[in-house]
């Protein structure tokens, strides 16, 4: 059968015959309480249809801890799964075929342990790890501009990337080293143009790096800008959206082509994974938030042309707290609905030759393509990172969207406008409708590292950590070292310890300025009357620390607040003081100055650390 | 809930608590934010509390020597 005038609206497989495309990889990010309750999870997802796994791991996993670090033990299982050693890797994966199934790890700042421990795994289970597909997060670009997870200092981060893409190219040759996020600066409220532009900002930066350390021959290093791959977000806009991602992909393609010289047009693929917006899901009837995913998820699945390769969805009830499984798996019913109930596979791409769309998508790149072009001119991302320059243009994008949604000019359904509605029954239940995690998980995740410390050779795991601070300083590759420390059962807290000595610990500059938002002007009259009034009966003007406890550094919010007012410099301080006995500092500001400003801001760290250390959070992270 | 504890306690122990008030805010289900408030905690603010306005004067009520 051949192609003709009728069946544009088909699509042929290579003999001619009709085909339906294959779904996106379906996942749902999950990880909780402890590596053995996380498995029955992903079981139970995977037989529920779910195709790919998304691992949610805990905080101090993410930051280098091990769970009984006192940092750690407040955040232990809470946002995700807590990983110390190769035991737990073991007990993660129990009975799924780890060479057969996509592997999407949401980690960054340990992301080459991670790595390490899945390659380990495989080795312990005779699996060859050419056949090891997925995806490590692993760009700390974004955790130093968002997420927060960072944990070494830019130069120290982007080697670790580098040195991961370098391992994985031969070794596990479909697995994408990073993935260039921009889905956490729209979560930040990035503009559709700065999610373009800084994601390809950050991509170029790393693809020159790749290129200046000429480690790969050019036909090595053309396979790996086709390892690049990206994590979007999708937000209400739906359109807006649509016609984003078709900017992405012949942006990344003329930037693979032209910068990079890439011939073969696979490589030059934008290849993009999605997990749909979060910032604006409601506490407020959050029954809504069903129809926000749903339409959300049309963004990133309705132009086949620019179509994911996985998509994960968040639940209605996240604005709420953590998801449970049930509110887990309506999401994955939706995906599994679009893709096998609806006809949206059947179709070559819907919108080609749409003037809106190219209109749209034209106006888009020129806008993306002037913010690369600046962000290039000042030196490149880390430059703009150090400048600040990224930062608080993000800052000023919260500022705009909040200043907006308290005006109306920007309607939030049940937020803003037609505020009154029946009572949502779905939060009725005995647990009010959210996950509650176990505490005795945390309990046996400890007693379980503690089981790996007594029964591992200690001579052999003091050996691999020596060659992993030689390779850190040495500057030659970590990846086998890593591999060894895990095969020895290092845990994730000396892993991360040892590079830390090696390396030290980033805390980058915080505080922007200039942002403002639209307040009712006679209400902040009265207020101001009001404080004066306070300070005179108080004795002095009213203070207020702006602070963000926990172990991430989601600060964003929290900088908009301390930054209102007049434009001035910020003074960012730790909360401790280095003279103190180290369990009790951690409220006392370092230094004896008293604070000059009324309002600041400040991280919060709590428990006993030594005194560069950054504190963190405990919200949910994608 | 255990940083909240951690703030609170350490406040307590430098003699500070009857100076600085605590006000908490984030995605923080409907249960901790009664066990906040037993806690010592002055004001839980959620994502409904989206007027800025709303939250300021709510904090002025916290510190206001002459009110609540």
């Amino acid at each position: 059968m051949s192609v003709t005038e009728h069946e544009l609206h088909q699509l042929f497989d290579a003999d001619g015959e009709v085909v339906r495309d294959k779904p996106w990889i379906i996942r749902t990010y999950a990880g909780h309480s402890s590596a053995k309750a996380s498995n029955e999870l992903y079981r139970s997802n995977l037989e529920r249809g779910q195709t790919g796994l998304s691992i949610a791991f805990d905080l101090p996993t993410q930051c280098g801890y091990d769970s009984d670090d006192p940092i750690a033990r407040p955040e232990v299982g809470k946002v995700g799964v807590p990983i110390n050693s190769l035991d737990d890797f073991h007990l993660l994966f129990d009975g799924i075929p780890i060479e057969r199934m996509n592997t999407s790890m949401t980690i960054n700042g340990t992301a080459m342990w991670l790595l390490a421990l899945h390659v380990a795994l495989a080795r312990e289970r005779g699996v060859d790890t050419k056949l090891l597909t997925g995806t490590t997060q692993n760009d700390l670009i974004k955790e130093y501009l968002a997420r927060g997870t960072y944990i070494f200092p830019p130069a120290e981060s982007l080697r670790i990337i580098a040195e991961m893409y370098e391992f994985c190219l031969e070794a596990i040759p479909n697995w994408n080293a990073s993935n260039i996020c921009s889905y956490h600066l729209q979560e930040a409220a990035a503009t559709p143009t700065q999610e373009l532009a800084f994601a390809l900002a950050n991509a170029i930066g790393l693809l020159d790096l790749l290129r200046e350390r000429g480690r790969f021959t050019d036909e090595q290093f053309e396979r790996a800008v086709g390892r690049v791959s990206f994590f979007v977000n999708a937000g209400i806009r739906f359109v807006e959206e649509m016609c984003k991602m078709r900017a992405f992909s012949e942006m990344w393609d003329e930037i693979t082509a032209e910068r990079y010289g890439v011939t073969n047009e696979k490589y030059r693929r934008f290849r993009y994974g999605v997990q749909v917006n979060s910032l604006g899901l409601t506490e407020a009837q959050p029954e809504n938030n069903a129809w926000r995913i749903l339409i959300e998820a049309l963004g990133v699945t309705l132009s086949r042309d620019a179509r994911c390769r996985a998509l994960q969805l968040p639940a209605w009830n996240e604005a709420l707290s953590l998801p449970r499984p049930w509110d887990q798996q309506w999401s994955l019913r939706l995906q599994q609905i679009l893709a096998y109930e609806t006809d949206l596979l059947e179709y070559p791409d819907l919108f080609e030759g749409s003037p809106v769309v190219a209109s749209k998508v034209a106006a888009l790149r020129r806008d993306a393509q002037r913010e690369i072009d600046a962000i290039l001119e000042m030196g490149g991302v880390i430059a703009a990172i150090e400048s600040g320059y990224m930062k608080s243009a993000l800052v000023r994008s919260m500022a705009n969207r909040m200043s907006a949604i308290n005006n109306g000019d920007q309607v939030v359904v049940g937020l803003n406008r037609w505020t009154d509605g029946l009572p949502t029954p779905l939060v009725s239940g005995d647990d009010g409708g959210v996950f509650k995690v176990d505490e005795a998980a945390a309990r046996e995740t400890i007693a379980s590292l503690e089981r790996t410390r007594e029964n591992r050779d200690a001579d052999r795991v003091a050996r691999a950590l020596e060659a992993l601070k030689d390779a850190a300083q040495s500057g030659a590759s970590m990846m086998e070292p890593s591999i060894e420390c895990a095969l020895a059962r290092v845990t994730t807290g000396e892993w991360a310890t040892t590079l830390r000595e090696v390396f030290g610990e980033y805390r980058p500059a915080t505080g922007v300025d200039g942002q403002r938002l639209g307040l009712a002007i006679d209400r902040v009259e009265a207020l101001r009357g009001r404080l004066r009034a306070i300070g005179e009966q108080l004795g002095h003007r009213p203070r207020i620390v702006v602070g963000k406890p926990g172990l991430d550094g989601h600060s964003n919010g929290a900088e908009v607040i301390a930054g209102l007012g007049p434009p001035r410099r910020l003074r960012h301080r730790l909360l401790r003081n280095p003279a103190e006995p180290r369990r009790d500092r951690s409220l006392s500001r370092r230094g004896g100055r008293r604070p000059d400003r009324s309002v600041r801001a400040q991280r919060v760290t709590c428990g006993a650390r030594p005194p560069d250390h950054r504190a963190a959070r405990s919200e949910r992270c994608e | 809930m255990e940083l909240a504890r951690q703030i609170i306690e350490q406040l307590e122990a430098s003699g500070a608590s009857e100076r600085i008030h605590v006000v908490f805010g984030g995605i923080i289900p409907p249960n901790d934010i009664h066990r906040l408030e037993e806690l010592g905690v002055k004001r839980v603010f959620t994502p409904s509390d989206y007027e800025l306005i709303d939250i300021m004067e709510s904090i002025a009520d916290v510190i206001d020597p002459s009110g609540s």
